[in-house]
């Protein structure tokens, strides 16, 4: 079964008189419960693609079926919505809220949901906990290292238990080691949990956890392949 | 998102820029102080004159000659037996020195019973009230028997000595009134009351310069002037103290209104003020909207955001304004009295002897002046904030 369905999107960025088509009639589905690595150059339109499915932006033509919906039909707030209670979003920069600690960054989509305090405060410390980060709550983002601002990323991803985990390069800034970890959390997640997860990654090395590959160049997509076991 | 839940969050980002946050609320505060203070001692001011207008009652007019001969008691008696007339105090008033005292005094004649009128009620702190017969007592003023130190000029059964025109005319001490304060239509703590027989015979003179005219009741009061009118023509002035009242009203009405616009100029900068930082503040977290719209936040959600730091500002810049302008009002008579200002009226400092009134109105008002301003001023940067598109925001360097 397939969690995501692209027909014929085209994505043109317009910057006053030039347009620039980053994806260019793309079709493509993704299965659900599976670990999906999207590779490609600089400027291919890896990130674009993550945006159209995850619902930040509306494609210029085409149609995306994710988790169920048309987002075509989806209002802006059903939109948000969708990327609240649908879809984990993880950023190479982390994004996390500067003047909020590690606890309160997690809590804030179950905020946003509508879930009461006490239900919230007590998901979010179970899966910080998971994560190893549990003696951190208190701390702010700019206390922590990269991984472990990463992995409160993946904790705040997960609360409101997503569909869909979408991460935009989220090995970019943090050392091998701690990509491992990440990946090895991802992997967890996929087997363990059913999640699909869908990542952009530069690095040959990673997409090996992974359960396929897709190859995106210059906004069109190159192929894609399936990872064998070994 | 629960409102309350945007409020905290609202509240953390106020809390983050903390200098920035204090110094607007102190710009709001400004607008909001500036009102309560100054609001506070017209109202106080006025309140003053209208106890003092109340004293002599809103039933009262008073008839003066202005020109040509005097009133006769044929004139009083005329007066009496207009319809809504209760009773009339004929009086002679005329100016006057006395040894050891600078200013001009005020010489009336008055029966007790025309003073009763005049004063409301007769306070004595010495002596007593003179018999109404024609002999040379005198009951003092305040301010003419105890001089600026508190030492007694004059004192029971002592002799005081006054010139009227080129004559000098001796008079006993026979009370002493207590200090009265601010009065709109006679000072009496500036003038000496003596028989008015007595100033008759010594001036030679059967007429009165004024009535006093006390009416039924105040709705008489309009009708009994038109028939005064008509009975004088231009040889009187009438004054009624119903007329003084709605004049101070409204001259208090605009001297107020005068206040709140130059307050509310101050308004103008606060809302810049609040416009500036809002919108900086929306700048500098372009990404974090972003990552708020990422994680589901719905457009209002921003706006109400960003709404709600304007409503804070506002709430806080009125509370703190509140305060410290009801704290200012009661500095400012301080300051007043210790004669930096005389505002004189009938030769009193009216500024020395008010209490200034903070008022539930002009409170009510400068909150929801500010608020409102705060409000106005952070709903552009708020609607910008809303209407980003979230992939924008989340590139914004
Ligand atoms: N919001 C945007 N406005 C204009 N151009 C954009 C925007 N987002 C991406 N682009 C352009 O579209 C192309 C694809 O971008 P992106 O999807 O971010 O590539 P990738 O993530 O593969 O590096 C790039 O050339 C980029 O400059
Ligand atoms: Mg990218």
């Amino acid at each position: 079964m397939d969690i995501v369905r692209l027909e014929n999107v085209s994505k043109v960025y317009v910057t006053g008189k030039v347009k620039y088509p980053a994806l260019r009639n793309v079709s493509i589905s993704f299965p659900k419960g599976r670990f999906i690595a999207v590779m490609g150059p600089s400027g291919s339109g890896k990130s674009t693609l993550l945006n159209l499915i995850g619902g930040l932006d509306r494609p210029t033509e085409g149609k995306i079926i994710s988790c169920g919906r048309n987002l075509e039909e989806l209002t802006s707030d059903e939109l948000a919505e969708y990327r609240n209670e649908k879809i984990g979003f993880v950023f190479q920069f982390f994004n996390l809220i500067g003047y909020l600690n590690v606890l309160e960054n997690v809590m804030l989509p179950m905020a946003i949901r509508g879930v009461n305090e006490r239900e919230g405060r007590e998901k979010a410390m179970n899966i910080l906990r998971i994560l190893g980060l549990e003696d951190k709550v208190k701390k702010k983002p700019n206390e922590l290292s990269g991984g472990e601002r990463q992995r409160v990323a993946i904790a705040r991803a997960l609360v409101n238990d997503p569909e869909l985990i979408l991460a935009d390069e989220p090995t970019g800034n943090i050392d091998s080691v701690n990509a491992k970890i990440i990946m090895g959390i991802f992997r967890k997640l996929v087997d363990e949990k059913g999640m699909t997860i869908i990542m952009v990654t530069h690095n040959i090395e990673l997409s090996r956890f992974c359960d396929m590959v897709v190859r995106l160049r210059d906004g069109v997509i190159e192929n894609v392949e399936e990872v064998s076991e070994l | 998102m629960k409102i309350k839940e945007l409020l905290k969050l609202a509240f953390k980002q106020l809390m983050e820029r903390r200098a920035r946050t204090i110094l607007t609320i102190l710009a709001i505060a400004v607008g909001v102080t500036s009102i309560v203070a100054l609001s506070a001692q017209v109202e106080g001011v006025s309140s003053e004159i209208f106890k003092s207008l109340e004293k002599l009652g809103p039933n009262t007019i008073i008839v003066t000659v202005r020109s040509g001969s005097l009133f006769t008691d044929v004139d009083v008696s005329n007066v009496k037996n207009l319809s809504g007339v209760a009773n009339v105090a004929p009086v002679f008033a005329t100016t006057a020195r006395a040894t050891g005292i600078n200013d001009r005094i005020t010489i009336l004649g008055a029966s007790t019973t025309a003073m009763q009128t005049i004063l409301g009620s007769i306070n004595l702190i010495k002596g007593e009230t003179y018999n109404d017969v024609p002999s040379p007592q005198a009951i003092i003023g305040y301010n003419i028997a105890i001089d600026d130190a508190g030492t007694y000029r004059y004192d029971i059964g002592q002799p005081i000595l006054i010139r009227i025109g080129s004559r000098n005319i001796m008079m006993i001490t026979v009370g002493i009134l207590d200090f009265y304060g601010t009065s709109t239509v006679i000072n009496p703590d500036n003038t000496i009351f003596i028989p008015i027989d007595y100033i008759r015979l010594l001036l030679r003179t059967s007429g009165y310069t004024s009535m006093i005219v006390k009416t039924n009741s105040i709705d008489d009061v309009d009708n009994v002037m038109n028939l005064i009118r008509y009975m004088f023509g231009g040889r009187v002035s009438i004054t009624s103290i119903k007329q003084i009242t709605s004049t101070v009203q409204a001259i208090t009405a605009q001297i107020n209104l005068l206040l709140v616009s130059i307050a509310g100029t101050s308004f103008v900068a606060a809302g810049l003020g609040t416009f500036n930082i809002m919108t900086i503040s929306v700048l500098e977290r372009i990404r974090e909207i972003g990552i708020l719209k990422a994680i589901g936040m719905k457009d209002r959600g921003v706006l109400i955001l960003y709404l709600s730091q304007g409503l804070i500002l506002g709430i806080l810049g009125s509370c703190i304004g509140v305060i410290l302008g009801s704290v200012i009002a009661h500095v400012i008579p301080i300051l007043l009295s210790s004669g930096m200002m005389r505002v004189e009226i009938t030769g009193q400092n009216v500024l020395s002897t008010y209490t200034p009134a903070v008022t539930p109105t002009y409170i009510l008002m400068s909150i929801m002046i500010a608020v409102l301003v705060a409000i106005v001023s952070s709903a552009y940067p708020a609607w910008k904030a809303a209407k980003m598109n979230p992939v924008d925001a989340l590139r914004y360097e």
